[in-house]
């Protein structure tokens, strides 16, 4: 069994990132739609329009940077996708230089980030996988069969239960081969060895940024901590 | 507690933050007495690490007073101990631990997926060190919470003042584990790039297993530190020369039997080749300017061996992998383990065979910290180490 090829070959823009361009786009949007050189004319009010309508549609949308996330991220992806070639065609039957290619720009631009969007959102991170641990495969067996320590090291409860165990070459620790998150392995892997989770929480830190909330947080050491 | 926090590059602000707390078992809490800037964090305030959030606290050398114990390491820790802790965040108990290669534990880094995702495998946590090294708060502040304390924190004998045991937690640690990389039996000529405070403490130990050190940098101070107190024979100024021909030149055209890179990923160079990397680097066609290994890799003599303790991220352009594969050099690299070292070199310092003291050229405050950092990066006042003292003076 073999893990599919995921990253760089699939499509890269998951749904976080795309949140985050969503609420880039629509806010320079609206900034340019106010700039002199466009306040006034067809290409600035389109740019407001579309604009607008993207933090709009954002604010609804079930995915991580959506508030009330009401609207599927498909359907999301198919208005990003609408809008864009309805604001390229505007600007293709406008005459005026700035009216044709600054919606065409936009258009173009939208388009492509679409066609970057996974549209499955953020995959799932589960798989076949393998992690090795410094332990005997009786050790690891007890460990994995407990249910507080289920629920420990797989706080979101995505593992299955289902796992092999191997003994690692050289009689160095025991392999656990599952259908699981990474995140999951890694957890059990730390209790296992380190007896205890590791995490950054307890260490403090300043005020933070405004983008730092769109940063995804891996660290979940304190849910699983006993 | 009053910390020093990442606010954007070449910005950071000391401000008021909750004080940390044990969360696990192992951990314990520091009263911050010592702390310096390193060259690696100049790859922070520089914004050359792409996963630093803005109010992250900097800061991974350090010691400090030991003033609460988790449970799990109240075997080997007590409330009043008086400690130097490594900035490699390491559980002790995994395959690279048992090995004593704790920098590459497997269990210290709470964000592995991301490392991951750019490395292929995750190195240890490390304080105050970015998100791509678990996102640790760090030790320029008053106070920080040390997990693994029973592991990372190794108590200093009383008679070992802070201005020596601090630089046990890095710089000393980095420059022992370079001549380590080395694998020096006595007599062997070893060329070390950067004469900063692990350039300087490289230096002092390939000296102290009978190694003909040659120091290479910019700066006259440091090539004076290199030849009067780290015991260089010989000291090279790569602005005045050229480097590959005057090592030629100093080993009757040999080459070193060991280059140790102390620089990394924000080398200065002089000419077309500096300004070429400089533009990449700017415009992040390539994360580091690789300048220092490129000549290394020209300078070493054949079947060498090439220690690279500098920091780098991610990716370079132009390597001479060419040389390096018909030179048949070997490259030996690594973010220190420095657990492995501390109490090695607290007994060197005991004895009189290493004396480290004079990295700390500067004390200020917290307060002070972006003027720090800022005197600091450009070298002014003949800075080599600012140090903060959170706590107040006390050694």
């Amino acid at each position: 069994m073999s893990t599919p090829r995921q990253g760089f070959a699939s499509r890269p823009i998951g749904s976080r990132l795309h949140g985050v361009l969503d609420y880039l786009t629509g806010t320079t949007l609206v900034s340019m739609s106010r700039l002199p050189v466009l306040r006034g004319r067809f290409a600035g009010r389109a740019l407001l329009v579309a604009g607008g309508a993207h933090v709009a549609y954002s604010l609804v949308t079930d995915y991580e940077l959506g508030v009330l996330r009401r609207l599927p991220y498909g359907v999301h992806l198919a208005l990003d996708a609408g809008g864009a070639g309805a604001l390229a065609l505007a600007g293709v039957t406008r005459s005026e230089r700035l009216d044709r290619f600054v919606p065409i720009g936009v258009g173009l631009y939208e388009l492509g980030a679409v066609l970057l969007s996974d549209p499955q959102g953020t995959p799932s991170p589960v798989g076949h996988r393998a992690v090795t641990v410094e332990r005997s495969e009786d050790e690891v067996r007890r460990f994995l069969d407990d249910p507080a320590n289920v629920r420990a090291f797989s706080p979101s409860g995505t593992w299955k239960g289902e796992f092999e165990l191997r003994p690692a070459p050289g009689h160095r620790g025991t392999e656990i081969h599952a259908e699981a998150d990474p995140a999951d392995l890694r957890r059990a892997k730390q209790l296992l060895e380190a007896g205890e989770l590791a995490t950054a929480r307890g260490g403090p830190a300043g005020r933070r940024g405004i983008l730092s909330a769109a940063l995804p947080n891996l660290d979940t050491g304190e849910d699983g901590s006993s | 507690m009053k910390a020093v926090t990442w606010a954007g590059p070449n910005r950071v602000t000391c401000e008021e933050t909750p004080d940390p707390v044990v969360v696990n078992r192992r951990d314990a809490i520091l009263k911050v007495t010592a702390t310096t800037i390193c060259g690696s964090d100049l790859h922070l305030y520089d914004g050359y690490v792409p996963a630093m959030q803005r109010g992250d606290i900097l800061g991974h050398e350090f010691m400090g007073e030991v003033v609460e114990v988790g449970p799990g390491a109240a075997d080997s820790l007590a409330t009043g101990d008086r400690v130097v802790v490594s900035p490699m965040i390491a559980c002790g108990s995994c395959f690279f631990c048992r090995q004593e290669l704790y920098s590459m534990c497997d269990n210290g880094n709470p964000d592995a997926a991301l490392p991951e995702a750019v490395w292929g495998h995750s190195p240890c946590g490390i304080f105050g060190y970015s998100h791509l090294t678990g996102g640790y708060a760090g030790s320029h502040a008053e106070y920080v919470r040390v997990p693994y304390a029973d592991t990372g924190a190794v108590k200093v004998p009383d008679a070992i003042p802070d201005t020596q045991a601090l630089f046990c937690s890095d710089a000393l640690a980095t420059g022992y584990f370079g001549a380590e990389l080395c694998d020096l039996r006595g007599g062997e000529v070893v060329a070390v790039w950067g004469a900063g405070a692990v350039g300087l403490s490289a230096i002092s130990s390939c000296a102290l297993k009978d190694a003909r050190v040659i120091a290479i940098d910019r700066i006259p101070q440091r090539l004076s530190l290199a030849a009067e107190r780290a015991g260089a024979t010989d000291t090279l100024d790569f602005t005045k020369v050229d480097v590959v021909e005057a090592l030629k030149e100093l080993t009757g055209g040999r080459g070193p039997d060991a280059c140790i890179d102390a620089v990394g990923m924000e080398a200065h160079a002089p000419g077309i080749q500096g300004s070429y990397d400089r533009v990449k680097q700017a415009a992040r066609m390539e994360s580091d300017r690789p300048y220092v290994l490129r000549e290394a890799i020209q300078a070493c003599r054949k079947g060498g061996t090439l220690a690279m303790l500098g920091v780098y991220g991610g990716f370079v352009d132009k390597f001479p992998v060419g040389a390096l594969m018909n030179k048949g050099l070997q490259l030996r690299t690594g973010q220190v383990h420095a657990q492995r070292y501390i109490r090695r070199l607290l007994d060197h310092i005991e004895a009189g065979e290493l004396e480290p003291s004079y990295y700390a050229t500067h004390e200020m405050e917290l307060d002070a910290a972006q003027d720090a950092y800022q005197l600091f990066k450009q070298k002014g006042d003949d800075c080599l180490r600012v140090v903060f003292r959170p706590a107040g003076a006390s050694a």
